[in-house]
């Protein structure tokens, strides 16, 4: 009886049963024959001896990580199930009476000898040679029923360049993988493959060099709403981005857009991913012409034709919240939304011109205007307030 | 026909109304558990915490961000692994599972003619390799715990407790890690650890135990934690101590004290309570889990999880005098089922042991017909009398005897809101004479005892003692000092 029975039993033992007088516990009574130990079979073999010879009325299951089976008895062997019986990894098989497992062993399902196809993974796909650790090639070996395999094998790399053919061999000794770094090629396409023992083979997988610094691009803008609202955002995808030798440049590249204005200038900042770089802009908040200009390595590689935003204003009211302030608002455009924070509000004076008033601002739709200082300066007449396109007279003679 | 739709109409209310009905006196009279109202369980798809440790190499220290985000994702996976192999349901799995992997599991449970529950408790990772592009790893998981039980035909086998050691390929797919693929290269029992325990020094004080169970005046049960103001404690434990008691009994309840930020909001709070406990000469008796969430394996990580930080934190306070893990688990049977209840009070006995080896561990029957239950397990006896007066006190030194450990009577007590004796005035000191009673009688035969409860409530919350208003009327009454601080008679039984 080894160290798993006494388990069990002491599993039972632990467990509820005997508290309540109602409840008995009910005890396996077959006689106690022999059970076998761990098992070990080889993937894809469909049956396993009977592992507890103690009675013909059990139950046989099969837990793996991946879920549990039962197994089906035929004569004295267990059959076991198609989906597991090609899954290497260790699992347990439970023999069960009456609902109580009466007995537990492991059973290993060993991989087969590596067979076919290596699984690759290439990455970073194209490598920039200025300041880079290159690219990583990270391989795993199957047997023929993808089973992973922690063997020890030995690799041949294979590469195909502008310089021929060379060959590298190496150990693969990691637990179920190996890992490969090839340093940056210098402006160069090489493929690599591996090969190994019992026909082992990888599909050919293309090492790419390439500057860190972009010097060329095309900037693709679909669809924008040319309203300077400061809300609404736009898709801007710089694509073709290739170095000084015409190579793409190495994925994860840094790009910048840089959106300018008479009154503004925002920046933003995008990696190179799949060979291309995505921005999301916002509108800015002020009418008024837009240049947009890539940047890699600090140099502009290219400039988008320039953006025209306008702010639409269709509403502008006003009302006197006392004798001397004036509230300018709501403020809206055509889809009835308030003008963004920060717009501008040009407030003149036409009887006092020489007379200004500090600059005010739109929150929240609004502006508030004092008027006291300058009723006490000029005698006012009338205001004019303009904000985007729309302007606004207003009676602002003092009060008496 | 307008008469015909409204009787109609009429008729439909009438058993919509009672099938409701049914089902909220159902729900308030199932025993200790009393999860919300229509609320199957309270653990949610991503409320799902399982304790993670991660072997700190090079690997792990250079790509910390990575090794988090796989780890979300191994346990997302893991759990959606479970959860189909439960309801036999795998959509879910298509979101972490390489389509080779998917298949695989998808044909198993294609093909499942037996149910079971697993839950994975804890992982120990290691991330033995990440590419540099960070889309290809390799993690290997040293060892998880588990727990699973077997179901058939709605009859649960016993709780099965083992660990695994796997590892895993997972690669970026779509913008997503999802398991490329995975082998099971070790498992074996949890065999049962004798941890170096030595609760002699706290167990010893059992005995001695003179106690009182403790709620504020104004916020008594779910209330507690999140009112707990600390002049009040200050003010009341200033009183239990100059009543005569050495002990009392608080209450940690299941969600006051869940992982994340309930636990940390209220972790604090409950070192204050101890703090303060010592400050007064008092010892606390702490019991957990308090209205819990259910007794599904899947539960059983935020239990685990909840016991590990508590214990962890507080087992070195000199104001804790040991741990009752479950308030009245006999009254759970009904609602979850005797065998699923006591499975779940196995295992939280057996990971407490490991995770405080200084204070004794227990659990308190509302019955006493049950102390035998788990007897070798906890470290003293526990229950509670409200019923069955009669030569109570031969059973208990029968049970002492034969178990050679204390039995501590951890609750008993009258309300002064009862039947006859409250409308003709004479319910205090019937609740005098009753306690006092008892008190004799265990001071006789060296019982220890702890009374229920400090004071009268005002209030008393939804869902603590279901629907019936003279039920919770009553419960409102049980204390032995008046609702405005004045004493009732029977704390004369106490005072020195």
């Amino acid at each position: 009886m080894n160290t798993r029975h006494i388990y069990i039993i002491t599993l039972l033992a632990l467990s509820w049963q005997g508290c309540m007088p109602t409840i008995e516990s009910m005890p396996y009574q077959g006689n106690d024959l022999f059970s076998l130990d761990d098992l070990e079979v080889i993937a894809g073999q469909s049956t396993l001896p009977i592992i507890d010879q103690r009675s013909n009325d059990l139950t046989y299951l099969l837990s793996g990580i991946q879920g549990i089976a039962t197994l089906e008895s035929i004569d004295s062997t267990l059959l076991l199930p198609k989906s597991l019986r090609y899954k290497a990894g260790v699992y347990q098989v439970y023999a069960i009476h009456e609902n109580t497992i009466i007995d537990q062993i492991n059973l290993t399902i060993k991989a087969n000898e590596p067979h076919g196809q290596i699984l690759t993974y290439l990455g970073p796909k194209t490598t920039a040679f200025e300041d880079s650790p290159g690219t990583m090639l990270t391989s795993i070996v199957t047997d023929t029923f993808n089973n992973m395999i922690d063997l020890p094998i030995d690799f041949t790399y294979t590469f195909l360049g502008k310089r021929g053919v060379g060959k590298q061999q190496e150990r693969h000794d990691h637990e179920y993988f190996t890992a490969k770094l090839f340093p940056p090629y210098n402006n160069d396409k090489v493929l690599v493959g591996i090969n190994g023992p019992n026909h082992l083979y990888s599909s050919e997988l293309p090492l790419e060099g390439s500057s860190g610094c972009a010097t060329a691009a095309r900037v693709d803008i679909p669809l924008y709403y040319p309203l300077a609202d400061g809300r609404q955002q736009f898709v801007v995808e710089v694509n073709a981005i290739t170095d000084r030798e015409g190579f793409e440049v190495a994925e994860g590249t840094l790009l910048s857009i840089i959106i300018a204005g008479n009154q503004s200038v925002e920046k933003y900042e995008s990696l190179v991913t799949n060979g291309s770089a995505v921005f999301a802009i916002e509108n800015p908040k002020l009418s008024g012409t837009y240049t947009l200009s890539v940047y890699s390595c600090g140099n502009v590689i290219v400039a988008a034709k320039p953006l025209t935003f306008e702010q639409v204003t269709t509403s502008l009211q006003y009302d006197w919240i006392s004798k001397d302030k004036l509230r300018i608002g709501p403020v809206t455009n055509n889809l009835n939304q308030s003008l963004p924070n920060g717009s501008p509000v040009e407030v003149s004076l036409p009887n006092c011109s020489k007379y200004s008033l500090p600059p005010i601002s739109l929150y929240d739709g609004f502006a508030t205007l004092n008027l006291n200082d300058i009723y006490t300066r000029c005698e006012i007449t009338m205001l004019s307030v303009t904000v985007g396109e729309r302007t606004l007279m207003i009676n602002a003679k003092k009060p008496l | 026909m307008k008469r015909l739709l409204a009787w109609t109409a009429l008729f439909a209310t009438l058993i919509l109304f009672t099938i409701v009905g049914a089902r909220i006196v159902g729900h308030y009279t199932s025993g200790a558990d009393r999860t919300d109202l229509f609320q199957e369980s309270l653990n949610s798809d991503f409320d799902y915490h399982p304790t993670v440790g991660w072997r700190n190499n090079d690997l792990y220290t250079r790509y910390k961000s990575s090794s988090l985000a796989l780890e979300q994702r191994i346990i997302e996976a893991f759990y959606w692994l479970n959860n189909s192999i439960e309801t036999k349901q795998s959509l879910k799995l298509r979101d972490y599972y390489d389509v080779d992997q998917y298949a695989i599991i998808d044909s198993l449970l294609k093909h499942q003619t037996i149910d079971l529950e697993r839950a994975y408790l804890s992982y120990n990772l290691e991330l033995k390799h990440m590419s540099l592009d960070k889309s290809v790893a390799v993690v290997k998981c040293h060892t998880a715990d588990v727990v699973e039980r077997i179901i058939d035909q709605d009859d649960k086998g016993p709780v099965n407790f083992y660990s695994t050691e796997f590892s895993l390929i997972m690669v970026v797919i779509d913008g997503k890690w999802k398991i490329k693929n995975w082998i099971t290269e070790d498992t074996w029992q949890t065999q049962p650890t004798q941890h170096n325990r030595d609760i002699s020094r706290k167990l010893a004080l059992i005995p001695e135990v003179v106690g009182i169970n403790y709620y504020p005046k104004d916020s008594p049960w779910h209330l507690f934690w999140d009112s707990l103001n600390i002049d009040t404690i200050k003010q009341d434990f200033n009183l239990i101590n100059e009543l005569g008691f050495n002990t009392i009994r608080i209450f940690l309840s299941y969600s006051d004290f869940k992982s994340g930020s309930a636990f940390e909001r209220n972790l604090p709070k409950f070192q204050l309570i101890l703090d303060i406990a010592q400050e007064h000469r008092l010892k606390v008796i702490p019991t957990l889990f308090d209205f819990p969430g259910g007794y599904r394996l899947a539960d059983y990580v935020e239990y685990d999880r909840q016991l590990k930080q508590l214990m962890t934190d507080c087992s070195n306070h000199p104001g804790l005098l040991a741990w009752n893990l479950k308030n009245e688990p006999d009254l759970d049977f009904a609602y979850h089922g005797e065998q699923a209840t006591m499975d779940w009070l196995t295992f939280v006995l057996t990971r407490a042991k490991a995770y405080d080896t200084l204070h004794p561990i227990t659990v308190s029957w509302s019955d006493k017909s049950y102390l035998n239950c788990l007897s070798k397990e906890v470290d003293y006896l526990s229950f509670h009398l409200y019923k069955d007066f009669a030569n109570w006190e031969t059973t208990i030194n029968q049970l002492a005897r034969e178990t050679g450990k204390h039995v501590l009577l951890e609750e008993f007590g009258t309300s002064t809101r009862a039947g006859l004796s409250n409308l003709l005035g004479r319910s205090e000191s019937r609740q005098h004479k009753e306690i006092k009673d008892i008190v004799m009688t265990c001071e006789a035969n060296s019982i220890p005892f702890m009374v229920w409860t400090l004071y009268d409530f005002k209030t008393i919350p939804n869902g603590v003692f279901g629907w019936k208003p003279w039920v919770k009327a009553k419960q409102k009454n049980f204390g032995i000092v008046r609702e405005d601080g004045t004493h009732k008679p029977a704390t004369a039984i106490f005072e020195k």
